[in-house]
């Protein structure tokens, strides 16, 4: 069902549903900003205490913000891992589809008065290990619209690939001709989850032992 | 970044005697404990209390403490705080943030409150940003102040990747809102 489609049956089409559905869940639900922090740090103590990443994790955690405004909660500065971009970052190993070394990265930005979570991102980068390439998947929540659509930019997307920076850092690429066609990056859309329910979707697909709805058969 | 949840983690891994954690509600302060019972050393024991007097006997384990009087359990803590110092494992005393407790412990218990230097958490209360430093930063790095960028950025001209995805809440927090 297209706009056009919208306007002819007064019915607004999936795109919009699926917008509105996100909003509504994002805005609808008091979101404890401790709770939030809670529910991924538990995650991560879970993947610690599992060895698949530093048993100290839980102590990397921090938040920066102004008085009365937005917050992003993320991990600190100085960490023993980083990205290519210098975000400090979680070191993964032990996991069955990608090599040891592979990074976690994570931001949230958060409104506490609110009590929203405005925008997130949570991504996995690193090798997988057959076939051996480089792999990437990143669940991103954006506060508004961007792009040209609903249906090509979904609020809440998925991009999965083999490197997370096909395209140039920002402004990084001033012998690129202007007018040159965007970077082509697909945006799978996903219904509304919260950032630890995104974290446990990249870590169930990167180790299938690590998902929390699989029920071991009896023994 | 500050080091909010790290102060937390760090005060019960601690061996220091006591520390206090601020709350602005009855609910807000049900989730801090669920946050500091995650992030508790999985070696140590913990348990909650509402007794003041707990905090003289049960030395190696974490306490966290809920009084019914947040007030009085400051005076407590402070005229016998001397009886503290063989804790290995930190009482954590929680008080609404400006209420009564926070009240006594600002102007009447000086001794104990100088036993909680680097051992408060407050969640409210984040080391404040240079908003016009960390805005010539970013426009430095970007070459656009946050609002123009955030224009691009909406506007789909900017490449969807996680350096770019990163710096797009940062350039919420600097926003100028008209």
């Amino acid at each position: 069902m297209s706009g056009k489609d919208e306007a002819a049956t007064g019915e607004p089409d999936y795109w919009h549903k699926l917008h509105a559905h996100t909003v509504s869940e994002r805005d609808g639900k008091n979101v404890s900003v401790e709770k939030m922090k809670s529910s991924l740090i538990a995650r991560l103590k879970d993947l610690a205490s599992k060895n698949h990443c530093s048993k100290q994790v839980i102590g990397w955690f921090g938040s920066e913000g102004r008085a009365g405004g937005c917050q992003i909660f993320g991990l600190k500065k100085g960490l023993p891992a980083k990205d290519k971009w210098d975000h400090p970052a979680i070191a993964l190993t032990g996991l069955q589809h990608i090599d040891d070394g592979a990074l976690l990265t994570l931001s949230v930005l958060l409104d506490p008065r609110a009590q929203r979570v405005l925008e997130y991102s949570i991504g996995i980068q690193g090798q997988s290990r057959k076939p051996e390439r480089y792999w990437y998947a990143r669940i991103d929540l954006t506060e508004k619209p961007e792009g040209m659509g609903l249906c090509g930019h979904p609020l809440l997307h998925c991009h999965v690939g083999e490197t997370s920076d096909e395209a140039p850092p920002l402004l990084a690429a001033p012998s690129k001709p202007a007018g040159k066609a965007p970077v082509f990056t697909a945006r799978v859309p996903l219904p509304w989850m919260m950032p630890a329910d995104a974290l446990d979707w990249l870590l169930a697909t990167v180790h299938s032992p690590l998902d929390r709805t699989h029920t071991a058969p009896a023994p | 970044m500050s080091d909010s949840t790290g102060t937390l983690w760090r005060i019960l891994s601690e061996d220091t005697p006591v520390a206090v954690v601020f709350y602005q509600s009855p609910s807000a302060r049900e989730e801090i404990l669920e946050l500091a019972t995650i992030l508790a050393p999985a070696e140590r024991q913990y348990r909650r209390t509402a007794n003041v007097h707990d905090a003289f006997s049960e030395e190696d384990m974490i306490l966290f403490l809920t009084p019914e009087d947040e007030q009085r359990a400051v005076l407590t803590l402070d005229g016998r705080r001397e009886a503290l110092r063989n804790r290995t494992a930190p009482v954590v005393l929680f008080l609404m943030s400006g209420g009564d407790g926070e009240k006594r412990l600002r102007n009447d218990a000086a001794g104990l409150e100088s036993w909680l230097r680097g051992m408060e958490y407050d969640p409210e209360r984040l080391a404040p940003i240079d908003v016009e430093a960390e805005r010539a930063r970013f426009a430095e790095k970007t070459g656009l102040l946050p609002e123009d960028w955030l224009i691009r950025w909406r506007g789909g001209s900017i490449a969807d990747t996680t350096e770019n995805n990163f710096l797009s809440h940062h350039a919420a927090l600097l926003e100028q809102k008209v």
